[in-house]
C-alpha cells in the first residue's frame, strides 16, 4: 500500500480580540463546515494564549483543510498551538497589517510572520493593494497581496454585525483558492443558512468585483526585520515566578499593547488648555507631561481606546483617527507634542488635513 | 496630583479598562512604599504577563480567593519582622487587590476574617467588573439583575437567567465588622474622589475595604471610549452610589452627596441600562422594575446605598399596642 | 490554661541555658517547642484534629511569651495556607499545619506555595479522608502532594518530630532548595500520645539554624519583583524545572544538615533517609512509615529470637524518595513486605502508594525481591506486633516458596 500525501492547507485569520470575535469564529467555522460539505477534512482553533481576548488585541484562529483525505489526515495538526506554516493569512481589519503583539517577549511580530512563500495575504480593506503595501513589513520570499474590498466590522461581546463580511471573504477564497473552495462549494454551505439568498449574492458579489491581487516581490515594503526572541533558559530565569519590576515611569520594555489600536490620538495642542484631563483619564498611562505642561500620547503604548478624546473638553483638540493614515508603527511612531514644537505650522496643517477623517467622538460635544 | 505612575503602560487590559484605570490611581495613592497583592482575576492575568510586569512596586500573586490571607500574611509579617528588629521600622502600605468573583463569592470569608484583624494594617481593593471578565464574562454575585453573562444568556425558554440582585458588598463589609476604620465605594470615572479614599483608607490604620465599581467595555459591550461615560452614568443614576464610612460615620461623597443633597436630580437608569448591549435583551417592563429598586434605594432605605431596610416600623401599630 | 509550673522552669532552662531538658509531651508538643527554638515569625491556626493541638501550645507559649510570633486564626484551612504563603513571601519564618480534608481544602494554596518556591515547614497530623467523617490515622493526606514540590517526611516518635522540624527549616531554607517541607506524624499513636523526649538549648539552634534570608526574592519596597505573574508555554517547563534540580538538590542538604545536626546536638539518626533495623542478613523485610515501626520492630525482635531473618526499614524522607538506600538494603533480600497506611486505587497492582513506589524503585535493582503488600491500619486502626507476626509469617511462606501468591492482601479486612 502506498501512502499519499495529501495536500493540506492551513489558513490564518488574524483579528481584533472581542470586536471581531464572532466575525472570526464564524468566518473560521464557515470555512470548515464549507469544506467538510464538499467533502474535504478541515479543522479549527483558536490560538489559545490570545484567550481570553481583550478589546482590541490582535488574536487568531486556524483552519486546516485536506482535500479528499481521511480525518487521520489532520491528526497532526490537531493539537497545536499554532502551525508552523499558513498558506494564507486572512486579516479582518486592515489596520492589523501594523502588527501583532501577542504576547510579553515575542515582540511585534509582522502580520505575515507564518505566511509560506508564495502564500496569500487576504486583507479587508477599502484601500488598494499599492496603498497597504506601505503598512506590511518586507519579506525575503514573494507573497500575493489580496484586498477584499469592505468596511471594517466592529462588534461587541454580545453582538455580531452580520454585515455580510464572512460572505465576501468567502466569495474571495472561491475567486483566488478554487481548489480550496470552489463557488459552489460556498453556495452550498450558505444554502444552509437563515437568509441564504443574501448571504450568496453578498459572496457572489465580492467573487465577481471586490477582489484585488498584487504580487509582492521581496523586499517590498516597510523595511521591518522582525527578531525572533531569545527567552532565558531555566538556569538563567529567578526562581518561583519572580521577576524584576519596573523602575517608577517606567513603561513595560517588553510588551507594548498597542497592536490593539486601530484609531490613535492626535492632539491639536494650539488648542490645548493644559486641563489634564485626558492624562488622568488614560487607562494606559500614556500621556508624557512635557517640560511647558502639554500631555504628550506615547503612541507605541497607546491602545486607541479614545477615552482622552470623549473626555476632552475643547472639541477637536484629541481626535481619533483611523491608525492606516499613518504610515508609522511596529514600535516607532509619531511623536505629535516633537512635531509640533518643530514646526507649528506644518503641524497645524497637518492636523487640519486629519480633521475631517476623525473619528465621530460624543454626539454630545459635536 | 502625584505624577509618578507606579502601575504603568504595557499590560494586556482591553482598550478602555476602568480597572486598569483604578489600578493606575490606587498605586499613585499609594505611594512607593507599597506592596501589593494580585488576586487572579482580569487584572492578574491581563497585567502580568510572564517575565516582564507593568508594576513599579513589589507585586505578588494570590489564589483567586486568598486576597483576604494574602493581606493579612502579608501585614502580619511585616508586624513580626519589625517587631523583632529583622526588618527596618517604617509605614508599609499592603494593598490587595481581588475582582469580584475573587473577593465577594470565592473569597468572601477570607477577606471577612480579614477585615478582624484590626491589629494589621492593609486595603482590600474590590475591583468590581460585574463578572468573571477574565474567563469570558461569567455570572457572579455581582453580575447585575438582568444583565447578559455567558453563564446567563438569554434564551427562548428563559429570557433572564440572571435574576439574583447585586449584593451590597461595601455595605456588608462596613456593618459586619464595626471596627473596621474605613469603607468606601468608588469609581474610576472619578478619580480624585477614587484617590483620596485610597489615601484615607492607607492612613486611617487597620483593615479597610474600597468597593469600585468599574464599567468593563467587553463584557457590558459598549465602545471602548465611553468607559469614562458610563461610569458616571451609573453614579448619575443613581445606581451606584459613592459613599464612605470612616470611624463609623457614614457619609454620600461626591456626584451622590450632590443626589442627596437635592442640587442634582438623579438620572433615569434607562439612560444607563440602554448603552450596553448586555442588556439588550431587557423590555422597557425590565427596565421600570430596575428603576424601582433604585428609587426605593433612595427614598426608602434607612441609608440609601449602605442599608437596605425601609424606614416602616418593624411592627404595625396594632401589635405595638398589645 | 497555662504551662505548667515545671515545664516553665524548663523551657526557661533552654531558652536561657546551654543544656538540654527533658520533658513529657505528645508528639506535636515536641513541634511546638521546635518552632519556638526556630523563632518562627507567622503561624497561622485553623482547628482540626489531630494536627490541631500543636496549635494550641503554639498558643500557649505565645501568651506565656516564651515565643514571640504573629498568632492568626484563619477562616479555613486555604485561608490559613495562603497567610503563611505571603508572610514567607516578605521574608518571615512560618510555620502551618492541617489534617485529612482540613490538608487537601488548602491544596490549591500548598501547590502556590511550593511552585513559589517558600520555605514553609507544615505539620500533617495524619488522618484518613472523609467521607464519612473519619479521623484516624491515614496517609492519603499527606501523600496527595507528593507530585508538586513538598518534601515529605514521615516521624515515628516526638523526639524526632522536634528534631526533625529544626531539621526541616535548615533544609527548606537552603538557597538551593527553598522547597516546602511537610511533616508528617500519625494521627493518635504520635500526636496524642505522651512521651519523653528533650528539648535542645535555643543558643544551640541558633548555630544550627541560620536566620532565613529570601536574598533578591524578598517582597520589599526596596526590592520591587514581581512574583508569579501569569505565564504560558513559553516558561511553565522551565520553571517546573527549576524545581525538580531543587528537589534533587535537597538530598545532599537534607544529608548536611543531619550531619550538622548530630554534632551540634549529639544525636545522630545515621543514615537519614531511612532507617534500618536488622536488615543486614535478613531474607524478608518489612516497610513502612511512621508509627507502623514500633509494633513491627517489636515483631522483628520476637521472630529473630526464633531464629527468623527478618528486619525493617522505615522510610523517613519520601520525598525525595531515597532510590539508592532501597536499592542498596533491599536489593538480593528474597521478599519486600510493604505495610501501607494508604491506598491507591487501581495503582499499577492495586496496592498502595509506598508499594508503588519501592516496586519502582527496585527495577534497577541488580537482585530484585519477590514483593508483597498489606494494606492496613487504615482509619486509625492499629497494627499490633501480633499483626506484624502474622505479616512476616506470610512474607517468610512466601520466601521458603520462592513465589508470591497473593501480592497485595487488605490485612485484617472483615470478609
Amino acid at each position: 500500500m502506498s501512502v499519499q500525501v495529501p495536500s493540506i492547507y492551513t489558513i490564518e485569520i488574524i483579528y481584533r480580540g472581542i470586536h471581531q470575535r464572532h466575525l472570526a469564529r464564524n468566518l473560521a467555522r464557515g470555512i470548515a463546515y464549507a469544506a467538510r460539505i464538499a467533502g474535504s477534512v478541515a479543522l479549527s482553533y483558536q490560538r489559545y494564549g490570545d484567550d481570553p481576548e481583550r478589546d482590541g488585541s490582535p488574536a487568531k484562529y486556524f483552519v486546516v483543510i485536506a482535500k479528499g483525505a481521511s480525518e487521520e489526515v489532520l491528526d497532526a495538526e490537531a493539537a497545536r498551538v499554532e502551525p508552523d506554516y499558513v498558506d494564507v493569512s486572512i486579516v479582518l481589519d486592515d489596520s492589523i497589517l501594523k502588527g501583532v503583539e501577542s504576547w510579553a517577549w515575542q515582540g511585534i511580530q509582522p502580520v505575515h510572520l507564518k505566511l509560506r512563500a508564495g502564500g496569500l495575504l487576504i486583507v479587508v480593506s477599502k484601500r488598494s493593494p499599492d496603498e497597504l503595501i506601505k503598512f506590511i513589513p518586507t519579506r525575503d520570499s514573494p507573497y500575493t497581496l489580496v484586498v477584499v474590498y469592505g468596511e471594517r466590522s466592529i462588534g461587541d461581546f454580545w453582538t455580531f454585525p452580520d454585515d455580510g463580511t464572512v460572505e465576501r471573504i468567502l466569495g474571495a477564497i472561491a475567486k483566488v483558492l478554487p481548489n480550496v473552495l470552489s463557488l459552489n462549494d460556498v453556495k452550498k454551505y450558505l444554502e444552509n443558512l437563515d437568509k441564504p439568498n443574501e448571504r450568496i449574492s453578498r459572496a457572489l458579489e465580492a467573487y465577481q468585483s471586490l477582489v484585488k491581487l498584487r504580487e509582492v516581490k521581496p523586499g517590498e515594503g516597510l523595511p521591518y526585520k522582525y527578531e525572533p526572541p531569545h527567552l532565558p533558559g531555566w538556569k538563567d530565569m529567578m526562581i518561583g515566578g519572580a521577576i524584576p519590576g519596573l523602575r517608577p515611569n517606567q513603561r513595560n520594555p517588553y510588551f507594548t499593547g498597542g497592536t490593539a489600536k486601530h484609531y490613535r490620538p492626535v492632539i491639536n495642542f494650539d488648542k490645548c488648555i493644559k486641563c489634564s484631563l485626558c492624562w488622568e483619564y488614560c487607562p494606559d498611562s500614556v500621556f508624557d507631561v512635557t517640560p511647558d505642561g502639554y500631555f504628550n500620547p506615547v503612541l507605541a503604548y497607546c491602545k486607541g481606546c479614545g477615552i482622552c478624546a470623549e473626555v476632552c473638553p475643547v472639541p477637536d483638540t484629541i481626535i481619533m483617527v483611523d491608525e492606516m493614515e499613518f504610515e508609522d508603527g511596529y514600535g516607532k511612531f509619531i511623536d505629535e507634542y516633537k512635531a509640533w514644537k518643530e514646526g507649528r505650522e506644518a503641524y497645524r496643517k497637518w492636523f487640519e488635513s486629519l480633521l475631517p477623517k476623525a473619528q465621530i467622538i460624543s454626539v454630545r460635544k459635536r | 496630583m502625584a505624577q509618578t505612575e507606579y502601575f504603568d503602560a504595557g499590560h494586556r487590559t482591553c482598550q478602555g479598562c476602568e480597572s486598569a484605570m483604578v489600578l493606575r490611581w490606587v498605586a499613585k495613592a499609594a505611594g512607593p512604599n507599597t506592596i501589593v497583592i494580585g488576586a487572579t482575576g482580569c487584572m492578574y492575568v491581563a497585567n502580568t504577563t510572564y517575565y516582564t510586569t507593568a508594576w513599579a512596586l513589589p507585586w505578588i500573586h494570590t489564589q483567586l480567593s486568598g486576597t483576604g490571607s494574602a493581606a493579612v500574611g502579608t501585614a502580619a509579617a511585616l508586624k513580626a519582622l519589625m517587631e523583632k528588629g529583622k526588618l527596618p521600622n517604617e509605614k508599609i502600605n499592603v494593598i490587595g487587590i481581588c475582582g469580584d468573583l475573587g473577593c465577594a463569592d470565592a473569597g468572601l470569608s477570607e477577606v471577612s476574617n480579614a477585615l478582624t484583624h484590626t491589629k494589621y494594617n492593609f486595603l482590600i481593593l474590590m475591583y468590581d467588573n460585574e463578572s468573571s471578565a477574565n474567563t469570558d464574562i461569567q455570572e457572579t454575585t455581582m453580575t447585575p439583575f438582568g444583565a447578559l453573562t455567558t453563564f446567563s444568556p438569554s434564551g427562548k425558554q428563559i429570557r433572564i437567567m440572571k435574576y439574583r440582585w447585586k449584593k451590597n458588598m461595601a455595605a456588608m463589609m462596613a456593618v459586619g465588622h464595626p471596627e473596621v476604620k474605613y469603607v468606601a465605594t468608588a469609581m474610576a470615572a472619578d478619580p480624585i474622589d477614587l484617590y483620596n479614599k485610597v489615601r484615607k483608607a492607607l492612613e486611617i490604620g487597620g483593615p479597610t475595604f474600597i468597593h469600585t465599581l468599574d464599567p468593563c467595555p467587553k463584557g457590558w459591550g459598549y465602545d471602548p471610549k465611553y468607559s469614562h461615560e458610563i461610569g458616571k452614568l451609573a453614579v448619575e443614576t443613581g445606581l451606584w452610589p459613592l459613599f464612605e464610612i470612616e470611624n463609623g460615620k457614614f457619609r454620600l461623597t461626591s456626584t451622590s452627596a450632590r443626589i442627596a443633597s437635592g442640587e442634582i436630580k438623579r438620572k433615569p437608569v434607562k439612560e444607563y441600562i440602554r448603552r450596553q448591549t448586555r442588556f439588550k435583551h431587557l423590555t422597557d417592563e425590565d427596565i421600570e422594575y430596575i428603576q424601582r429598586k433604585v428609587d426605593e434605594m433612595w427614598e426608602k432605605w434607612l441609608i440609601p446605598g449602605l442599608l437596605p431596610l425601609t424606614k416602616e416600623l418593624p411592627y404595625p401599630e396594632t401589635t405595638k399596642a398589645q | 490554661m497555662s504551662v505548667s509550673a515545671l515545664e516553665s522552669k524548663r523551657l526557661d532552662a533552654v531558652l536561657k541555658g546551654d543544656e538540654e531538658v527533658e520533658v513529657v509531651g505528645t508528639g506535636t508538643d515536641a513541634v511546638a517547642y521546635a518552632l519556638m527554638l526556630a523563632d518562627i515569625d507567622v503561624t497561622s491556626a485553623y482547628p482540626i484534629r489531630p494536627y490541631g493541638g500543636v496549635m494550641q501550645t503554639v498558643a500557649r507559649l505565645i501568651a506565656d511569651g516564651y515565643m514571640k510570633a504573629e498568632y492568626i486564626v484563619a477562616a479555613h484551612e486555604h485561608d490559613q495556607f495562603e497567610i503563611v504563603k505571603h508572610a514567607s513571601a516578605v521574608g518571615a519564618r512560618t510555620f502551618v499545619g492541617s489534617s485529612g480534608v482540613g490538608w487537601l481544602l488548602a491544596i490549591e494554596a500548598i501547590v502556590a506555595i511550593s511552585t513559589d518556591r517558600y520555605p514553609v515547614v507544615a505539620l500533617i497530623g495524619n488522618r484518613a479522608l472523609d467521607d464519612p467523617g473519619a479521623y484516624g490515622v491515614e496517609h492519603n493526606d499527606a501523600l496527595m502532594v507528593r507530585d508538586v514540590g513538598w518534601l515529605l517526611t514521615w516521624v515515628d516518635t516526638a523526639q524526632e518530630a522536634l528534631d526533625t522540624t529544626l531539621i526541616a527549616y535548615r533544609v527548606a531554607e537552603d538557597p538551593s532548595v527553598m522547597l516546602p517541607v511537610g511533616i508528617s506524624m500519625d494521627g493518635a499513636f504520635l500526636t496524642h500520645s505522651e512521651h519523653a523526649f528533650k528539648i535542645p538549648p535555643k543558643s544551640k539552634v541558633q548555630k544550627f539554624l541560620p536566620p532565613y534570608d529570601l536574598g533578591n526574592r524578598k517582597l520589599h519596597p526596596s526590592n520591587v519583583i514581581s512574583v508569579a505573574p501569569q505565564v504560558n508555554e513559553d516558561w511553565v517547563t522551565e520553571l517546573r524545572k527549576q524545581m525538580d534540580e531543587a528537589m534533587k538538590n535537597a538530598r545532599k542538604v537534607i544529608e548536611e544538615a543531619y550531619r550538622d545536626f548530630a554534632k551540634i546536638f549529639g544525636r545522630d539518626y545515621g543514615n537519614p533517609f531511612i532507617e534500618t533495623y536488622m536488615v543486614e542478613d535478613a531474607d524478608v523485610v518489612m516497610v513502612g512509615m511512621g508509627t507502623v515501626s514500633k509494633p513491627i520492630k517489636e515483631a522483628v525482635r520476637r521472630l529473630r529470637a526464633k531464629g527468623e531473618k527478618v528486619g525493617f526499614l522505615r522510610i523517613r524522607w519520601f520525598r525525595p524518595f531515597p532510590t539508592e538506600d532501597i536499592i542498596r538494603y533491599l536489593s538480593g533480600v528474597k521478599v519486600v513486605a510493604v505495610v501501607d497506611r494508604d491506598y491507591s486505587f487501581g495503582s499499577p497492582f492495586d496496592g498502595g502508594a509506598v508499594f508503588t513506589e519501592i516496586r519502582s524503585a527496585l527495577y534497577e535493582a541488580e537482585h530484585r525481591p519477590l514483593m508483597m503488600n498489606f494494606i492496613g491500619g487504615l482509619g486509625g486502626r492499629e497494627i499490633t506486633y501480633n499483626d506484624a507476626i502474622n505479616m512476616f509469617n506470610m512474607a517468610l511462606n512466601a520466601a521458603r516458596k520462592g513465589k508470591v501468591e497473593q501480592r497485595v492482601i487488605w490485612y485484617g479486612v472483615r470478609e
